[in-house]
């Protein structure tokens, strides 16, 4: 059986390097694929592909095995648009109503879903309230709702916990591991790299227009952390002079395009930082701050980020 | 903070570089259109179309019909018959009508027993045209025809003073007396009798019985028709509004794609605009009883069009924006040009020639002609069908036009 979604060396280019220069990701069933990237990497035109419009240079996408260029496909679909992209005049049961009826339910089956919606989003007293008058974090709810009302088997979203407060982003967070346990495939594009790491099964790092790095959390750690290396950042307080440089570079780190932020792994540890800080001084760049921290999500996305955007 | 506010202003308008061409340039040619329209209903173009019968057939009233065909002010088109005449002003062909009449005295007799040997034929909702045509019908008499105006004063002046006797010379003076009299109980207005030279013309009209409802049958509609299309601009607009607001992502995502989005706002423009009109119209029968409780059905139908083709201009116009402010200028300039040259704003037939031919390419046009032939002309149906037809082919033509521009928001 055909994957939720399959792309393959998929390339669009605006000139100037921009664009989408060869994805290619696969999502399963019942699967959070998390899309992480530095803003202007891509990510809204690889969203734009799949929901099929974007014209390509080159390759395919396919949603269950369909173009989503064809109307079918795009019926088992879902998208939760980084805007409250509903209509703040039309109440929340008017606005589900209607979602439910433009994604291709009948009257009935779009008022059943959306009874149940409310009640999943825990919105049911708020129901004929205008979305309008609704709190941030209860607006992100129905938006997410809206996406999900005819049980796409494919739900792609764009950045679904932005501008909430932690509270609201948990629930959501809820919500989406709730669609995952019922088989629902999810795309989640964001830049909330704590996000991604504690629901993403398989996470890509997408830089540049293309896949600089894609696998589970461990298995990216594990080729871009050497093993017993910790995840290093200083901050200085000045671009260091060339006999700190060589020092910085000389333990593993690589810089920002500032030079002022230095990140990487470091394999001294933690007992080795003290004597690293103290010959980054002897060399005329002292130290403002620095964090050690157990390799993770954070550390490949600024490794893989930095090395792409510096390189 | 004052002049942040406004150097914020000033990027943004500068920045959209569309909506700058539009903001200075087409106010431009909005003012060229006006002018000319204006100018025209100040009367320095003006030309009154003419239907004109000779009946006498006789040496002075082919002088006169010629007269009459080479004034510069009159565009006359000579028909056959009284009914000719009268049909041509009810349909909305000429803007008065007139007969050298068989049945009315001769041209050389002015004072004899009988009618008066001009009709003028007027329809009240043009009735400066026919004080018009009667001042150049005069102008023409008296200048064509000298000979036949002293005649016919000779005459007058035979029979009446040639013997100035004691007796003849009272009555003279009781005439003159008698003159005068009538002159200061004359209306004002001239609508009273004017007194023994008033034997050249008489005056007849065509179309409704009331005055106000042919008045109210071409503004009802002219009306209707600028209302219509700001409203349906006010509605297509939400296609670029929802597109700034991640909407259109979300619905385009969906089975439907665009053409549910472009097709159900069609729809909805389509009925809003039949009630706004209805209302109008309603108004316009309780108030000026124009008769729209008996000719519901064709109304109906000049009224789908009409709300179709405003919707159609909108939604095209609107996908050929890039922004709202683009949208919003190049709407209202184009919606201001086809009502103003359409006949919204000034009466068509008081328009310069040219603007009153490009009025037939403007909806607007299309649909006061046809609110006009069913209240007030009383034309057959079928003359309803080309006006109809023309309204649902530019609502259906914009309608495609519109899904066209709108690939450009559907796959970038």
């Amino acid at each position: 059986m055909a994957p939720p979604l399959e792309l393959t060396d998929v390339r669009r280019s605006y000139g100037a390097g921009r664009g989408l220069a060869g994805v290619g990701l696969t999502v399963a069933a019942g699967q959070i694929y998390g899309l992480l990237g530095p803003n202007g990497a891509g990510k809204t035109s690889l969203v734009r592909a799949i929901t099929g419009r974007l014209r390509l240079d080159g390759g395919t996408v396919r949603l269950f095995g369909q173009d989503p260029a064809d109307p079918a496909s795009r019926r088992r679909l879902g998208l939760v648009p980084q805007d409250i992209a509903l209509y703040h005049d039309l109440s929340v049961r008017e606005n589900l109503f209607a979602m439910g009826r433009l994604a291709g339910l009948s009257a009935a089956a779009a008022r059943a879903a959306l009874d149940r919606a409310l009640e999943w989003i825990d919105l049911a007293d708020r129901a004929d309230s205008l979305v309008g008058t609704l709190s941030g974090g209860q607006q992100r709810r129905v938006n997410l709702a809206a996406g999900t009302l005819h049980e796409p088997g494919l739900l792609v979203l764009d950045e679904p916990t932005v501008g909430v407060d932690p509270p609201a982003r948990e629930g959501i967070h809820r919500l989406l591991l709730e669609l995952k346990a019922r088989g629902t495939a999810i795309l989640l594009a964001t830049h909330d790299l704590e996000q991604a790491a504690e629901l993403a099964d398989r996470v890509g790092v997408l830089v540049r227009g293309r896949l600089a790095a894609e696998g589970t959390v461990p298995a990216l750690v594990a080729e871009w952390f050497p093993a017993g290396a910790k995840d290093l950042s200083l901050t200085l307080g000045a671009a260091p002079p060339p006999p700190a440089s060589l020092v910085l570079e000389g333990a593993g780190l690589t810089p920002d395009p500032a030079r002022i932020l230095w990140t990487g792994p470091f394999r001294g540890g933690v007992d080795g930082l003290p004597g690293l800080l103290a010959s980054l001084a002897a060399a005329g760049a002292p130290v403002a701050d620095a964090r050690i921290r157990e390799p993770g999500l954070r550390g490949v996305f600024f490794r893989v980020a930095g090395e792409e955007m510096v390189g | 903070m004052t002049r942040v506010v406004l150097w914020i202003m000033a990027r943004g308008f500068l920045r959209d570089r569309g909506a700058l061409l539009m903001s200075v340039v087409l106010p431009v040619a909005v003012f060229l259109v006006f002018a000319a329209i204006f100018a025209g209903a100040s009367g320095e173009q003006l030309q009154i179309n003419v239907a004109a019968a000779d009946e006498q057939h006789t040496e002075e009233s082919a002088r006169l019909m010629a007269a009459l065909t080479r004034d510069s002010a009159l565009v006359v088109t000579v028909v056959t018959s009284t009914d000719s005449v009268r049909e041509r002003v009810r349909a909305g062909a000429a803007d008065a009508g007139l007969v050298v009449r068989g049945a009315g005295r001769p041209l050389t007799d002015l004072t004899g027993d009988g009618e008066a040997p001009i009709l003028i034929v007027a329809d009240p909702v043009r009735a400066v045209a026919a004080k018009i045509l009667m001042g150049q019908t005069q102008r023409a008499y008296f200048t064509a025809l000298p000979d036949v105006a002293l005649r016919s004063t000779a005459t007058l002046i035979g029979e009446a003073f040639i013997t100035y006797t004691e007796a003849q010379r009272d009555s003279l003076e009781s005439r003159f007396a008698e003159l005068r009299q009538d002159l200061k109980e004359s209306d004002p207005s001239g609508s009273a009798d004017p007194g023994p030279f008033d034997g050249l013309m008489l005056q007849s009209t065509v179309g409704a019985a009331s005055l106000g409802a042919s008045h109210v049958a071409y503004y009802a509609g002219a009306v209707a028709m600028l209302f219509l299309f700001f409203s349906a601009v006010h509605g297509a607009l939400t296609l670029v509004e929802e597109r700034d607001a991640g909407l259109l992502d979300r619905l385009l995502a969906g089975p439907g794609g665009m053409t549910a989005v472009v097709g159900g706002k069609f729809l909805f423009l389509v009925v809003q605009g039949v009630l706004q009109v209805t209302v109008i119209f309603i108004v316009a029968w309780l108030l000026y009883d124009v008769d729209l409780p008996g000719r519901w059905l064709p109304f109906l139908v000049i009224t789908g069009a009409a709300s179709a083709a405003a919707a159609g201009l909108a939604l095209a116009l609107t996908a050929a924006s890039r922004t709202k402010r683009q949208a919003q200028t190049l709407a209202n300039i184009v919606i201001l040009i086809i009502s103003a040259v359409g006949g919204s704003m000034v009466p068509r037939f008081l328009m310069p020639p040219l603007i009153k031919s490009l009025g037939w390419l403007t909806p607007t046009t299309w649909a006061v002609e046809a609110y006009s032939g069913l209240f007030w002309r009383n034309d057959p149906l079928t003359d309803l069908v080309v006006p109809v037809a023309l309204l649902l082919g530019a609502g259906l033509g914009g309608l495609a036009l519109a899904r066209v521009f709108a690939r450009r928001l559907e796959r970038v």
